[in-house]
């Protein structure tokens, strides 16, 4: 498998990310896009460490060639990271909606600074 | 032992800081401090007959490692002089304030003499860093004393001049050190060539020390800050502080960057063009600062503008450089810092007693608080330049030197600027002093601000009779310099163009006033009523808000003549600086009042400008 | 080695993991937990500070890797004096909140203790991803600390903040892939030395990508929208913590993303080029803007961004003596602007005149502007030093006319509060925090001596791709 599609992929999913950041207003969308983002990101991670026709790094006996090890590390820790801040971002949103009962990212009053 | 000095004066405002909250009493911590500086100053005085009075052995120059740099410090003929105008007048300052205070001040004292410990240290610096630290030290502990004055504009303005004096002068210094890569005073001009760089930084650092001299334009600082604040504070910024500006623009010509530098900038009939334009903003100052001066009702915003005014003369001295007009400079620093002194603590010792500031409310005080009064007529008198004062000797110092160049621009606004002197003194001495006498239940003013009054009154009066001896001084800082000196005895100076003997003076002035005597006893005399005297037997048509005392709008048709420059003043200019730069602000906070998809816009515009640069 | 690092970072961990135990015990049982831990985190990184001061550098290695594979934890004299600097304020900070306040607390003091352990981490770290997942924390935690303030409309900044730091944080990550798929590593020294391996225009897009990623943590213009409305809406102390805590540990990262790990880059001159007029627009923008700004806190936020071009200055000297001007410059802008940040309360309330809160704020506005004998003095006077010796005088001459607008409205701010008629009610432990602070910057200066012999001991080997 070549990695060049890979690659492609992940750069069009961090501009789907920033596109949707950049001209979406409800939060819901803008965190759905901060996600696409990092997934694109994952992805590239990943890709980065891919080896053309490697097996995962499992030491299992019949191993040979397998991919870099590191990147996959790497990716668990962003993912985590990722949910986490989704996480936070969900509860924020809650909070804001509980209290002015909309999605909208206005222009002034809370969003205003 | 200088930095053991110093030390201790440090851990003297300490003290004042710590019992500044129980009684007023905790001013003896800075009287005590005060006399450090005095110790100095006998120990190293250039007359002999001084030095063998008091000796504590302390040495000239001494370098004190504080491991992230070495400070320096040294006495040299020109800062034994202002030592005696920073550190001479501390000490009666701190007793008079002792008796201004009617409860325990706070940290009045404490800041006062980290003031001192600053002034202090800046006069006895002899490297850049050093001259540089305490004179921010002395800066913002002048700061801290404005900020008791409670007063909005006079915060800010005092605050963001003598950050950007401080600046500024950082600037030079920077250029200086890169030029010369030294910090020492002696090594500096030898090695300072003379590229742009230098100019700029010989002007940058001349307006730095302008501001602390309150130069016009710099100046607008000066009356806020003189009338909002405690008034023994005010005499010793307006009488000690105030000098350090000038003491730097002297050290700025002669060792920090050199007469042989500046000159090849250009020169105009052998002053530097550097020099005379200094000297013109000198002049500016002394003219539009008297100008102020005799139009203003506040008796501390008129001490203030005279102030302006009377440090102008001291710019004219130094920009025109030759040793007659140095003398002048330096004679009218050590007047003024003594007769300011006392006006301002007798404006004081009024407010003290009658609670007013307005000329309008004022008026014979003098009745009543004669002593005041007399210490005050003495100051008036040397800043009106009257020939029975010291304060004729300075200027007619400076008369000479600029009519010696020839110059017909200086020489006449100097004139005008002196017979304005004149009128506002007169305004004081009548408004305040004389006249009706409003208050005939005050009392004099208590001894302890008597006695430190009297005191600084009394070199005037030394000078007055010896200003050869003050002379003497000087030649010892033109010989330092490497200048020529003026020829003078005890008594009398000489210059090309004409002699000053002050005893000669005095026994013609003696002569004059006695026949006025004679006059004033031979002839009969009534008591005429202020009223009669103001309208000299006329009678007006009296309508309301019109004021018949003798203070009020007193010159007002030369306001009238004057009113319509004054829209454009410096205060407008900074003003129209500040909107300018409140607009461009404004502009800049709308980048950040913004939605997100406009702050992602700038992030990816930064990133995409970064990656342009790099690959560029 | 008397003392573990990594204790500095598990510590605070400990703490907040297992501070939900103590909950039914109430808030004052609580903050005493939280207190003990940042306390002794304090003590732990003053022993830290005197070892490297003693001994040079520390090193760490974690799960007994050694480097370059495995993760380790790098102390040299640059980032021993900010880790205590952020341990110190970080735990007086910690007394001035009150545990009515910020109910539940247990809560608010995980987010505290763990925004503590992931600014000591990012400063403490040799390795690139890990000096990532610290940012996430921090970033993590700092937007929650926000959303907790009082004023209501903080969640909607907190919000901005978080998408912000989200989409900076992304590219953070983009860069460190950029830099593995190249090079086969992350730490950060063995990246410095070998960084010329790569190719030209990946090198380019990872330093693009990580400046600007690190950059929206460190206020660097334009990456920086969240800032004002962050600090304007934040309680005093949160943004206080935010000043001394998150943000200086990043512009921390921006100094070892530009000296060490572009170290070997043949292109490093313009991307100090690149870091000068990043810090100078900065400078420019943050005061000229804190001037038109009405609201106290703002302004402030406002002067932090100033402050913060004028640290990434001094580090784009790239020289001994930048380096020792962004040390006192940053402690001198974590000490006196946290306590400008914790006096802005009281300013809000009514006033600080005759009070000690008033005489400590004067205090901070002169260390602030740089008056001697404070430690912002000394920045100053090294970051105008070091650019007059490269010839550098459009910086110096934006650092006075800065300084100048600088001052014009720190004193506006502190006229209004001096001549307020209320008098604000001050808690005593904001009291005694402002005073550490305070007493922080001036000791510095005054002693300036135990931090330049440090830093300009430890700065060669920093300048030459080492710790």
């Amino acid at each position: 498998m070549e990695i060049t599609p890979f690659l492609i992929l992940s750069a069009g999913l961090i501009s789907i990310g920033l596109y949707g950041i950049m001209s979406k207003k409800n939060l819901l969308k803008l965190l759905i896009s901060l996600d696409i983002m990092d997934v694109g990101v994952n992805l590239l991670i990943v890709t980065v460490g891919y080896l053309p026709g490697g097996t995962a790094p499992i030491m299992d006996g019949d191993y040979g060639k397998y991919v870099d090890p590191l990147p996959q590390a790497l990716v668990l820790t962003a993912i985590v990271i990722g949910v986490s801040v989704l996480a936070l971002g969900m509860i924020l949103t809650i909070r804001h909606y509980r209290r002015t009962g909309s999605l909208e990212m206005d222009e002034g009053g809370v969003f205003g600074w | 032992m200088i930095w053991e000095a110093i030390s201790l004066m440090v851990l003297l405002a300490l003290l004042a800081y710590a019992t500044g909250r129980l009684s007023r009493y905790s001013g003896i911590f800075a009287v005590l401090a005060g006399f450090v500086p005095l110790a100095m100053l006998f120990d190293w005085a250039p007359t002999a007959g001084l030095k063998h009075l008091i000796s504590l052995g302390f040495e000239k120059s001494t370098a004190v490692n504080i491991k992230i740099a070495t400070l320096h410090f040294s006495i040299t003929p020109l800062s034994w002089l202002f030592l005696t105008m920073v550190g001479g007048i501390f000490p009666f300052i701190a007793l008079y304030a002792i008796s201004y205070f009617k409860k325990a001040p706070g940290g009045f004292f404490g800041s006062m003499t980290l003031a001192l410990v600053g002034a202090t240290g800046v006069v006895l610096a002899s490297d850049l860093l050093t001259f540089f630290i305490f004179w921010e030290v002395m800066s913002w502990s002048a700061f801290l004393l404005v900020v008791r004055g409670r007063d909005r504009s006079a915060i800010t303005s005092y605050f963001s001049f003598s950050a950007l004096s401080a600046y500024l002068i950082l600037f030079g210094i920077m250029v200086l050190r890169s030029e010369a890569e030294t910090l020492s005073f002696s090594s500096l001009s030898s090695s300072i060539t003379s590229s742009r760089l230098t100019l700029l930084a010989f002007i940058s650092m001349a307006a730095g020390f302008g501001v602390k001299g309150a130069l016009m334009p710099l100046h607008i600082w000066a009356p806020r800050a003189y009338s909002r604040s405690e008034e023994p504070f005010v005499a010793y910024l307006a009488g000690g502080l105030s000098k350090l500006g000038y003491y730097g623009i002297f050290l700025l010509f002669y060792s920090f960057v050199g007469v042989s530098v500046i000159t090849r900038f250009g020169t105009f009939r052998g002053v530097p063009y550097l020099g005379y334009s200094l000297a013109i903003f000198g002049a500016l100052s002394a003219f539009i600062g008297t100008v102020l001066a005799f139009m203003e009702d506040d008796l501390r915003k008129l001490l203030a503008y005279s102030s302006i005014g009377q440090l102008g003369y001291i710019a004219i001295g130094i920009g025109i450089g030759t040793p007659l007009a140095l003398s002048g400079a330096l004679f009218q620093a050590v007047n003024h810092t003594f007769f300011k002194a006392v006006l301002f603590l007798a404006a004081g010792s009024v407010y003290y007693r009658t609670g007013r500031w307005k000329i309008s409310e004022l008026g014979g005080v003098a009745y009543r608080m004669p002593f005041t009064f007399l210490a005050a007529l003495f100051s008036i008198f040397a800043l009106a330049a009257i020939p029975i004062t010291s304060g004729f000797a300075a200027k007619w110092l400076l008369y000479v030197s600029t009519v010696d160049k020839r110059f017909v621009f200086l020489t006449p606004i100097m004139l005008i600027a002196g017979v304005g002197a004149f009128l506002y003194s007169f305004r004081i001495l009548y408004g305040v002093f004389l006249g009706e006498p409003r208050y005939p239940d005050i009392k004099e003013a208590p001894a302890l601000q008597l006695i430190p009054m009297w005191i600084l009154v009394m070199p005037l009066v030394i000078f007055l009779i010896f200003p050869g001896k003050l002379m003497d001084v000087f030649g010892e800082i033109f010989a330092y310099y490497g200048l020529e000196g003026v020829s003078h005895t005890d008594f009398a100076i000489t210059t090309s163009l004409s002699s000053y003997n002050t005893l000669a003076v005095i026994f013609a002035l003696m002569g004059g006033l006695m026949v006025a005597f004679i006059i004033y006893v031979s002839r009969p005399h009534r008591v005429v009523s202020h009223y009669d005297n103001y309208l000299s037997g006329e009678i007006p048509e009296v309508h309301e808000g019109l004021s018949l005392h003798a203070a009020t709008r007193y010159y007002k048709p030369v306001e009238d003549l004057f009113q319509p420059y004054f829209a454009h003043g410096a205060e407008r200019f900074y003003h129209h600086i500040e909107v300018g730069l409140e607009g461009v602000g404004d502009g800049l906070r709308r980048l950040f009042k913004t939605t997100v998809s406009n702050m992602i816009y700038l992030v990816l515009a930064g990133l995409l400008l970064i990656g342009w640069w790099l690959t560029w | 080695m008397v003392v573990h690092p990594t204790l500095l970072i598990v510590l605070p961990l400990v703490g907040a993991f297992s501070v939900s135990l103590i909950r039914r015990y109430g808030g004052g049982a609580i903050k005493l937990y939280g207190s003990a831990y940042l306390f002794l985190n304090l003590i732990i990184s003053a022993v830290l500070f005197m070892e490297v001061r003693s001994g040079g550098e520390v090193t760490e290695r974690i799960a007994g890797y050694s480097p370059p594979v495995g993760i380790f934890l790098a102390v040299g004299a640059v980032n021993a004096v900010l880790v205590l600097l952020i341990n110190l304020f970080a735990a007086f900070n910690y007394l001035t909140f009150n545990p009515k306040d910020k109910e539940p607390f247990h809560r608010f003091t995980v987010l505290y203790l763990l925004g503590v352990a992931s600014s000591s981490g990012i400063v403490l770290t040799g390795d690139l991803f890990n000096m990532f997942v610290f940012f996430e924390i921090a970033a993590v935690s700092s937007y929650a600390l926000v959303a907790s303030s009082k004023d209501e409309r903080s969640v909607g900044s907190a919000i901005k903040y978080m998408i912000l730091g989200s989409v900076g944080s992304t590219f953070m990550l983009i860069s460190i892939a950029l830099i593995y798929s190249e090079l086969r590593t992350l730490n950060l020294y063995d990246i410095a030395h070998r960084i010329g391996e790569m190719g030209g225009a990946v090198r380019t897009a990872a330093f693009t990508f990580l400046i600007v990623g690190i950059g929206v943590e460190a206020e660097i213009f334009p990456f920086n929208g969240w800032v004002p409305g962050v600090y304007g809406r934040s309680d005093g102390n949160i943004s206080s913590f935010l000043v001394l805590g998150p943000s200086k540990a990043a512009i921390y990262a921006i100094l070892r993303v530009l000296i060490t790990l572009f170290y070997g880059s043949s292109s490093r001159a313009v991307m100090m080029d690149i870091a000068m007029v990043l810090g100078l627009i900065t400078l420019v923008v943050g005061e000229v803007a804190a001037l038109s700004e009405k609201d106290p806190k703002r302004m402030l936020a406002f002067s932090s961004i100033g402050q913060m071009g004028l640290i990434l200055i001094a580090i784009s000297l790239g020289s001994a003596a930048g380096i020792v001007a962004a040390v006192f410059l940053m402690v001198s802008h974590a000490s006196v602007k946290s306590a400008l940040f914790l006096s802005s309360d009281v300013y809000r309330q009514g006033g600080m005149r005759y009070t000690l809160t008033g005489a400590l704020s004067v205090g901070a506005v002169l260390g602030l502007v740089g008056m001697p004998p404070f430690a912002g003095f000394w920045g100053k006077w090294y970051l105008l030093s070091g650019a007059a010796d490269e010839g550098l005088w459009i910086v110096i001459a934006a650092v006075i006319f800065t300084t100048a607008v600088e001052a014009y409205y720190l004193a506006r701010f502190l006229s209004r509060g001096l001549s307020m008629k209320k008098r604000g009610g001050v808690k005593p432990t904001r009291v005694i925090t402002m005073t550490v602070m305070v007493g922080v910057s001036l000791l510095v200066g005054l002693f300036a001596s135990v931090i330049y012999e440090m830093v300009s001991a430890g700065v060669t080997t920093l300048l030459s791709g080492g710790i």
